[in-house]
């Protein structure tokens, strides 16, 4: 269980985080808000990086900064692009298990394991510096849950995973909550966290908006239009298959930058078509990210 | 545990780009000793012979050049580099005690760094004294004394640079102003100024044989090291390193990493 109360962190003068207070429960928990919201503050705070300013912080009945023995039990997936990029995926996952004090045998035990549930081992010898930004994520996936922690943080786990991917993880993700551990996901996506939870603690300017069951977020994500764009070489094939989709209400292309920004009201149908999509018709997608403007619109909205 | 962090990072930092950045840097010395012993035949006749360069090499290009070097990159390497390139992060979740960390890690960097600059000594020596038949044997215990205090000046500096890089930003602006600037700034000042610096007592363990034999470019060695006793000065740098370690193992325990962005 992870307790915060009324906790707070400052940067000298800044305030990154201001009175928050929750209790996890284990399943899956979404920390939903803008970038710079302070999710990643929080998380930070959680994984015992950071020492809070005012409040306490205690997972599993245990103050987490500079608590060693407790990170056994935690496992955290940053959303820093960052690597040691020298090494393969295996001797990453590897060398990391090895610093946590793992035997030998229990090193290669767990990084296998770690290397199948990611979908990772057929690329596991080849230089981290080689791979793409969907195969760093699911690398960063893995060493975040080779040692098997009941506590799992993922700051925005999803950025630059192909739709197959992100369909994988968010199952994995469900999985470990339904297996009783403890998962919190930071993303500033809506319709990401909501298909992996209902639970959301709502965050913005690093005030608590909400925490629980908000349905009436998810009511306002199927009114409020989301722009989602897409990169991909076979762009004009893309758009001519969504023009028509009923879930689609506009489309921008760039032919330059080979992208197109379609604006859709159904973003859960948008990206089940847009994965039966990419299945059938074997597109390659090179990037998939939603711009932030329209997300701070809804933010404001609820803040009002 | 201690032994096991140090064979990791023993094992990564050989995989670094400046390890082998440094590596390159280490063989400037041993290139010059080649060209040196090339141009024997130009020497004959002189009052110098070729092996008689091994304290000057010594002396300005280990002791003066890549000594600092290797302890300002070292040093930077034990936690900064880290924090810069955002993979401090990894390290930080590892259910370790941090001393331990730095400990392991100091421990693989002195011995990675050490043994290059030592085999980069070796490889000058024997170069340079190639062929001056049972003057190699001769010679070796003055190798042995100069690695001696390469290393030592090796682990002092690398605590130092660590210890700074464990606390602030850019430590390697400052490394290159302390050992090119201040170092080399008050070592000809009066007066007790110059022992706050690592040099003053790497220089009063510098080998002397070759006082007696100053000629040429030994010339433009200065002959008054002895300014603090052999056995103090090893004790001065074994205890800075001592100092300096433990404070980084003190700052990275308690500092929050997770604020910096490099």
């Amino acid at each position: 269980m992870i307790e915060a109360r009324r906790l707070s962190k400052w940067y000298g003068p800044v305030i990154g985080l201001n009175d928050i207070s929750f209790t996890l429960e284990p399943g899956v928990t979404g920390f939903l808000g803008p970038n710079g919201a302070g999710k990643s503050t929080l998380l930070k705070l959680l994984t015992g990086m950071l020492k809070p300013s005012k409040g306490d912080l205690l997972l599993n009945g245990q103050v987490v900064w500079n608590n060693y023995e407790l990170l056994k039990e935690i496992g955290y997936c940053p959303e820093t692009d960052a690597f040691w990029q020298y090494l393969t995926g295996r001797e990453f996952i590897r060398v990391l298990l090895q610093l946590s004090g793992y035997s030998a045998g229990d090193v290669e035990v767990y990084t296998e394991r770690a290397l199948q549930t990611v979908h990772m081992t057929e690329h596991a010898e080849k230089r981290i510096g080689g791979y793409s930004k969907g195969m760093r994520q699911r690398i960063k996936l893995a060493q975040a849950i080779a040692h098997t922690p009941q506590i799992i943080f993922l700051d925005e786990p999803l950025n630059g995973m192909d739709p197959i991917g992100r369909k994988q993880t968010i199952e994995l993700i469900k999985t470990w909550g339904l297996e009783g551990r403890t998962v919190v996901v930071s993303s500033h996506i809506l319709h990401e966290v909501e298909e992996m939870t209902d639970r959301i603690l709502l965050i913005n300017h690093g005030r608590q908006i909400a925490f629980g069951n908000i349905y009436e977020i998810r009511e306002l994500i199927e009114t409020h239009p989301l722009k989602v764009t897409i990169r991909s070489k076979q762009v004009r094939h893309l758009a001519a298959k969504l023009m028509d989709a009923e879930d689609v209400l506009g489309m921008e292309f760039d032919r330059d930058k080979n992208q197109i920004t379609v604006e859709t009201n159904k973003p859960k149908i948008f990206h089940e078509r847009l994965t039966t999509l990419v299945l059938n018709d074997k597109i390659q997608i090179e990037a998939l990210w939603s711009p932030d403007e329209d997300l701070e619109a809804v933010y404001d909205y609820l803040v009002k | 545990m201690i032994k096991k962090l140090f064979n990791i990072f023993f094992w990564m930092e050989r995989k670094e780009r400046a390890f082998v950045w440094l590596g390159i840097l280490s063989a400037f010395p041993v290139i010059c000793a080649l060209f040196a012993q090339l141009a024997t035949p130009f020497l004959e006749g002189r009052e110098i012979a070729v092996y008689h360069l091994f304290p000057a090499f010594n002396f300005f290009l280990y002791l003066h050049f890549l000594l600092p070097v290797f302890g300002i990159f070292a040093g930077n390497a034990l936690i900064r580099e880290f924090a810069e390139k955002q993979t401090l992060v990894y390290l930080l979740m590892r259910p370790n005690p941090k001393w331990k960390l730095i400990v392991g890690r100091y421990l693989a960097l002195a011995a990675c760094y050490g043994s290059v600059i030592t085999v980069s000594l070796f490889l000058t020596y024997s170069i340079l004294n190639i062929t001056s038949g049972f003057a190699w044997v001769e010679g070796l215990s003055v190798f042995f004394q100069s690695a001696g205090v390469l290393l030592l000046g090796l682990a002092a500096y690398l605590s130092l640079f660590g210890f700074l890089g464990t606390w602030m930003k850019k430590p390697v602006i400052f490394g290159l102003f302390f050992t090119f600037g201040w170092e080399n700034f008050v070592a000809s000042w009066p007066g007790n100024i110059k022992y706050f610096t690592i040099i003053h007592y790497l220089h009063s363990l510098f080998p002397t044989f070759f006082k007696t034999e100053s000629i040429g470019l030994l010339k433009l060695i200065p002959q008054s090291f002895h300014l603090v006793h052999d056995g103090i000065a090893v004790m001065v740098l074994i205890l800075l390193t001592i100092v300096f370690t433990g404070l980084s193992c003190l700052i990275f325990s308690e500092k929050e990493y997770g604020s910096e962005r490099g």
